[in-house]
């Protein structure tokens, strides 16, 4: 980083020559195609094979038995991998389809699995780093100088893991990486210069596996990301699945398809799907038995209107979350190879109104706004990205209940403070644990880290104040610091990612926040009444057990009972009974607490310490 | 602790606000704090940057959102938030409401809870135009409670949508 630190003004154009010099690439690292960019003054293009002048580069890495290095981009035997970007930042466990590889739990983390290519093990971040390397030679080939530094795009809706396992690609391929940014944001950044564009625009982003939707208002320079969201597993690996299905039902046959027959058969699909403007015809040849295909534009619709339905819902709920309504964009920007489909684009006109913009190439934009990113934070810009975080970031409360503190969608950068308090008497240490995600419990949301605060004064519960400040900067780093505010004890830590969490999970996070929203809703309230029923049973308690001599015979009995009883109520998951019986409870004691509450003022008046006839 | 958002963006003291005018300024403002714009410069800077550029986002989200706003007018004033609602009868009237969106949540009771929040905001408003901030405390004390039942409801009916959808897609599948 020191080579870059120039003193520059901000905002001042830079010598037109100088990031042909400096080596800062932008690339769009896609499932199924990876691209390399970089700014030729001041106009950013795809650096292409200095060879076969090839711009995409196919994000296929053969191994072979014999050759230590890999092949990368196009299939030639020994062991191939696809669409790798689906299981990068993923664990064994998280996969859904089966694999036409040998994949086995690895020993770096639950996040981390192994392929074998032959005899050797691969991680998807091996393989991941190949294709970056690939396009680090590709750019160094064609700039001639040596390129360290990179933007890379990622889908807005990848998690902790999936970025972090990018990051580490791009380390083990020898890249710094400036930022990864949003594919969506990227792809808007490009548009909006290329054309000079004001207003409201939306982004579509169907890539090979997953889908992307953001919405920007560009003004002037600026390029304010208003909302994002997003399914990081449904891409058009899923329109080719849904397709195979379909026809391995139309065979009508009873066979079983070896995972590398399945793959062979996707990539038969895929390539038909893709030249679906010239053939809706198919002949498919598998273990000798040939079938013929059709897929005429009502039968696609057929196919894959469900698999368009579920990014369009997701699309209404996100212009819902920022008051807008289709009608307000002004143009919608599509991205990725899978939106070239007639009846997606049909769709697409349906709901706003108005037919999408295609006069950028789908492939190609991303990769193009990733390079004016990386020289806007090597060498300034007159533009500026304001980007906002895809997820909620909050803090586990007593019963897993998680409280948000930064909430989706929010711009960065962003410090927030809230206050909390201590949950017990004589409490002096506090466990914190900051999660991310938009459900209302921790265990469905996904771990970020553990930190404890210490040295918090003894008190009784709830008189201890401490503030906890979140602070996210424009990386995405997240910074969580608590302060006890009477001594001013202070526990800060920069949130690395606790890997672990079930992406099963993840991955319809916003979606099963949709579904789930009531059914979490009720489990929490039910957790408040019963945090505050035992909250009063705990005060209670206390109280009898310091004030034996105020709890006159006939009470004793009526009391005990009492607090036997509500003990049951709490362990029943019935709120309303809780509630009403808590209230019960508090009538049957009021006396008995009333006096111990006379004696406790007394004896402060008296001049002895509180502390002294601590309830605990 | 970070400015009151009506200084840093220096417009004047009213519940009504001139929301292009404040996107021109937070515009103008990120344009000349964003970090991403010291991130070349030096390290210090873009420190500083940062805590700037996060206290303008805060003032921008608090002056676009109708009840963060009347806070920090409020505290522009010297005036705390630290009152309780003086109305009994209010606080009846929003269990009750709280109740009949729980037990039967309709377009037309929503709609009616978006009246109600429409007329306390005009309390506020026109409190703060007579600078009677002891009424505008109040008015936005109830605003709070009006604007969570809006939301309560606008979440329960959307809910209620998806699940129809939801219901409709398992069908045609079938």
């Amino acid at each position: 980083m020191s080579e870059l630190l120039q003193l520059v003004e901000p905002g001042t154009t830079r010598d037109p020559h100088a990031d042909a010099q400096s080596g800062v690439v932008g690339i769009d690292l896609g499932t199924t195609n990876s691209l390399v960019a970089t700014l030729i003054e001041g106009t950013p293009q795809i650096i292409p094979d200095l060879d076969t002048g090839a711009r995409l580069l196919p994000s296929v890495v053969s191994y072979l038995e014999d050759q230590d290095a890999p092949i990368v981009g196009k299939e030639v035997g020994g062991t191939t991998f696809r669409s790798i970007k689906r299981l990068i930042g993923k664990g064994l466990d998280d996969i859904e389809h089966s694999l036409p590889w040998e994949a086995s739990a690895s020993q770096e983390g639950p996040d981390v699995i192994y392929l074998q290519a032959g005899s050797k093990t691969k991680t998807p971040i091996e393989i991941s780093a190949d294709i970056l390397k690939m396009l680090k030679k590709r750019a160094e080939a064609w700039l001639k100088h040596p390129v360290k530094q990179a933007v890379i795009t990622v889908p807005a809706y990848f998690d902790e893991a999936a970025r972090m396992a990018t990051k580490q690609a791009a380390h083990l391929a020898g890249l710094n990486v400036l930022r990864l940014i949003n594919e969506p944001t990227a792809a808007a950044y490009a548009y909006g210069l290329d054309k000079n564009v004001e207003g409201v625009y939306a982004v579509y982003d169907l890539g090979g596996g997953t889908f992307d939707f953001s919405v920007l208002k560009l003004s002037k320079g600026i390029f304010q990301v208003l909302a994002t969201s997003g399914n990081r597993d449904l891409g058009g690996d899923d329109f080719d699945r849904a397709l195979a299905d379909m026809f391995l039902k139309e065979r009508n046959r009873d066979e079983k398809l070896s995972p590398s027959q399945y793959a062979d058969m996707l990539h038969a699909v895929r390539s038909f799907k893709e030249n679906l403007g010239q053939t809706v015809d198919l002949r498919l040849e598998i273990n000798g038995v040939v079938s013929q295909h059709t897929l005429p534009p009502a039968k696609q619709k057929q196919v894959w209107s469900g698999l368009i339905n579920d990014t369009l819902t997701l699309v209404k709920a996100t212009l819902d979350d920022i008051f807008l309504s289709p009608s307000d964009v002004k143009g919608i920007i599509l991205v990725g190879g899978s939106t070239r489909f007639d009846i997606l684009r049909k769709e697409i006109e349906s709901l706003f109104g108005r037919p999408p913009l295609t006069d950028l190439n789908p492939d190609e934009t991303v990769a193009l706004g990733a390079a004016l990113q990386a020289e806007s934070l090597t060498h300034g810009s007159e533009h500026l990205l304001l980007d906002v975080t895809p997820l909620s970031l909050g803090l586990e409360m007593m019963g897993g209940v998680v409280e948000k503190i930064i909430h989706r969608n929010t711009p960065l950068p962003v410090s927030k403070t809230q206050e909390f308090t201590t949950y017990q008497n004589n409490q002096t240490g506090m466990q914190l644990h900051v999660v991310q995600g938009e459900r209302e419990f921790s265990k469905d949301c996904r771990s970020l880290g553990h930190f404890e605060l210490t040295g918090i004064p003894p008190g009784v519960a709830g008189s201890a104040r401490i503030q906890v400040t979140y602070s996210l900067d424009a990386d995405g780093l997240l910074t969580v610091e608590a302060m006890e505010t009477q001594t001013k004890t202070r526990q800060h830590i920069h949130i690395k990612p606790t890997y672990g969490l079930d992406d099963k999970k993840i991955r319809h996070l916003i979606e099963d926040s949709l579904i789930h929203g009531q059914d979490d809703m009720k489990t929490r309230l039910l957790e408040s009444a019963r945090l505050d029923g035992k909250r009063v049973l705990q005060g209670l308690e206390n109280l009898i057990k310091n004030n034996p001599d105020l709890l006159q015979d006939a009470d004793s009995e009526k009391i005990h009972e009492a607090v036997k009883q509500f003990k049951d109520i709490l362990q029943q998951s019935n709120r309303d009974l809780i509630i009403a019986e808590q209230k019960k409870l508090e009538k049957t004691c009021h006396a008995f607490v009333e006096s111990c509450m006379n004696i406790r003022v007394q004896q402060a008046l008296d001049g002895r310490n509180i502390e002294n006839y601590k309830e605990s | 602790m970070s400015k009151n958002p009506y200084m840093l963006f220096q417009i004047p003291l009213t519940y009504d606000v001139d929301k292009q005018q404040i996107e021109r300024t937070y515009f103008r403002l990120q344009k000349e704090f964003h970090p991403d714009r010291y991130r070349h410069v030096s390290s210090l800077e873009h420190e500083a940057a940062k805590v700037q550029s996060g206290h303008i986002n805060t003032a921008f989200r608090i002056l676009n959102d109708p009840i963060d706003r009347a806070k920090s007018l409020l505290e522009a004033h010297q005036e705390t938030m630290d009152d309780a609602i003086e109305d009994p009868d209010f606080l009846m009237d929003i269990m009750e409401l709280q109740e009949t969106l729980e037990a039967q949540p309709s377009v037309s009771f929503y709609e009616s809870l978006v009246e109600r929040r429409q007329k306390i905001e005009e309390t506020l408003r026109t409190a703060f135009l007579n600078k009677d901030l002891k009424t505008a405390k109040q008015a936005l004390l109830k605003l709070k409670y009006l604007d969570n039942l809006v939301k309560d409801g606008k979440k329960k009916l959307s809910l209620e949508g998806d699940a129809k959808e939801i219901q409709k897609d398992l069908s045609t599948s079938q």
